[in-house]
């Protein structure tokens, strides 16, 4: 039995997390229904109304999507949970339109609210709100695309959310055709509003704590590949208990109250809860600047957080596949399962452009003296000497590296997204049933 | 895959608050109780009986009439006055904006006055109701 196995996380717990997701957007809607009820306005009307009711309680609970939460987060992998965020948004988004849409098409008159000039207040505020999400929507589907820095982003993103969010309370409180009661009223306020305590807990108590336990920058080595390899040590406290494989949100020379933090995996051994190693790979502004960070400055850790953990499953060996800088988070399983003698066979498939950007080429040549791995490098531009596997890694080169056994194994996917789509498949079809995949998907934002 | 399942996921979702804004809608809009009751009748009724009390002017008589043929009706389901009943079409300040003529063709012909408007007709209204109705709106200052 492999040491550090934690309780595997069921399925039950995912069905808990997803019906109280489902009750909190669907139960403020017939909230509205309780008691006095409104009289109805034909059905296209109140099918309009009630879209743009759900929307709300939709957009309002993808505040708490991206808390963070451990427990709500935990049977599904944070990283998931930022995709689903993304795709309700589109969703919640287009159910608010449909609201005005609805109304626009199929009543008379109906129009005239959307000039500003002419429209009451109240109407006004429903339709800046919906530019507002349209301004989120857009900034967030193509950042890149308008050159966008994360953290500014970040602040319009929440910035603009709460402006919203706020407008659209605006709008429905003062309409008040189903808000009519004082009790509707202040039920409905205060779940539109639940995200103001999100907030205070988002940038006030949790920075705090976060605050309170510091780190210390031991080193910052250059790795191949222009990747850097960012080690911190906990400073007067027992450090942060993590099972390998997962990620932590990483501050430097910043206050966590600042928010300035960026996702990376933890690529050192979870033996040692008070070294933690960061492998970061040059992407963008802020990974430019980790070559400048000097021994003895200060970082701020918030985590740890995913999924993506051998620790979680029970299995006679696992298959790791990596491409370019995920090899990271398997870095800090291998080298966890090596501190912990561990017996069982081991594949890794890494997945590089050339042979000097192999991140950890010499360490994972000598952790196999520590442990049963069998590591496998495919090169897509291989030097002239090279008579290893070239071009992408396909189910054939699998298929000739792994034992026949290989559907037994668990399998560890991280790398660049196309690459973790064709290959999540491919295992699939070699007959390895899905709750045996493993993804660790980086593109959070 | 993951990412698929998060699409679905999110598609589902989508799905059922559809499906739930349709019932909230079909709730909403269950025949009223009252729809059955005999328009004529009642107000025949209440007429004489209204006739027969000592003190009340006509005036007086034909504006209570008008409103109750209003609530048989059910015209707050799309109407509000001083906002009680559907804010979406009010008819304070009525009588202000439109003449008699203007209010009876909107009872009785609302497509005359707005080809694309999605209004019943209520040509099964008696002459006499339908004067009470345009009386009470036209009060609607």
């Amino acid at each position: 039995m492999e040491g550090g196995y934690i309780k595997q996380i069921t399925w039950s717990a995912g069905a808990f997390w997803i019906s109280t997701y489902l009750l909190l957007i669907i139960v403020p809607l017939f909230i509205l229904l309780a008691g006095e009820q409104p009289a109805g306005g034909g059905f296209w009307w109140d099918f309009a109304m009630a879209l743009g009711f759900a929307g709300l309680t939709m957009v309002c609970v993808q505040f708490f999507l991206t808390a963070r939460f451990h427990g709500a987060t935990a049977p599904f992998g944070i990283d998931i949970i930022y995709y689903f965020h993304r795709y309700l948004a589109l969703i919640a988004f287009g159910l608010l339109l449909s609201h005005p849409a609805i109304l626009i098409f199929r009543e008379t008159g109906m129009a005239r609210y959307l000039n500003p000039v002419k429209a009451p207040w109240h109407m006004t505020a429903g339709t800046l709100s919906l530019l507002f999400f349209a301004g989120i929507i857009s900034s967030s589907l193509w950042r890149k695309q308008l050159k966008l820095e994360y953290d500014w982003w970040r602040l319009a993103h929440g910035s603009l959310a709460t402006g919203a969010v706020i407008l659209a309370l605006i709008h429905i409180v003062t309409v008040g055709k189903y808000t009519g009661a004082p009790w509707k009223k202040l039920l409905w306020s205060l779940f539109i509003l639940s995200w103001v305590f999100l907030l205070i807990y988002i940038r006030l108590i949790k920075p705090w704590f976060i605050l309170k336990k510091p780190y210390r920058v031991v080193r910052v080595n250059a790795e191949r590949g222009n990747t850097w390899v960012l080690t911190v040590e906990a400073d007067g406290h027992k450090g942060m208990s993590f099972i390998p494989g997962q990620f932590a949100w990483l501050t430097l020379r910043h206050s966590p109250f600042m928010l300035k933090e960026h996702p990376f995996s933890i690529s050192s051994s979870a033996v040692n809860p008070a070294l933690i190693e960061f492998t970061i790979r040059e992407f963008g502004d802020f990974t430019r600047t980790i070559k400048d960070i000097h021994p003895g400055e200060i970082a701020y850790i918030d985590g740890p957080y995913g999924a993506f953990s051998t620790s979680r499953y029970l299995s006679g060996g696992f298959v790791f596949i990596s491409g370019g800088v995920g090899i990271a988070p398997i870095m800090g399983m291998l080298r966890t399962m090596a501190d912990r003698h561990d017996t069982r066979p081991l594949y890794l498939f890494d997945c590089n452009r050339t042979w000097e950007s192999v991140v950890f080429r010499d360490e994972i040549q000598a952790l196999k003296e520590s442990l049963d791995l069998k590591v496998v490098h495919v090169l897509e531009h291989p030097p002239g000497s090279w008579d290893g596997e070239t071009g992408f890694l396909t189910r054939d080169i699998l298929e000739k590296h792994l034992p026949d056994d290989r559907k037994m194994f668990h399998y560890f996917i991280c790398g660049p997204e196309p690459m973790t789509n064709i290959l999540e498949k491919t295992i699939y079809l070699m007959g390895v049933p899905l709750r045996r995949s493993h993804t660790e998907i980086f593109n959070l934002v | 895959m993951r990412i698929r399942l998060a699409k679905w996921m999110a598609l589902l979702t989508g799905i059922l608050v559809f499906m739930m804004a349709i019932l909230f809608a079909l709730i909403q809009n269950q025949p009223a109780p009252s729809a059955g009751v005999p328009v004529p009748e009642s107000v025949d009724q209440l007429r004489s009986d209204l006739q027969e009390t000592p003190g009340i002017s006509r005036d007086k008589i034909d504006a209570a009439l008008g409103q109750v043929v209003y609530d048989l009706l059910g015209c707050k389901s799309c109407h509000s006055i001083a906002g009680q009943g559907n804010r979406r079409s009010p008819l304070d300040g009525a009588g202000k904006h439109l003449t008699s003529e203007e209010i009876r063709e909107w009872i009785l012909a609302p497509d005359k006055m707005d080809p694309n408007i999605r209004k019943p007709d209520y040509t099964f209204l008696s002459p006499d109701q339908v004067n009470l109705l345009v009386k009470y709106i036209q009060n609607l200052q």
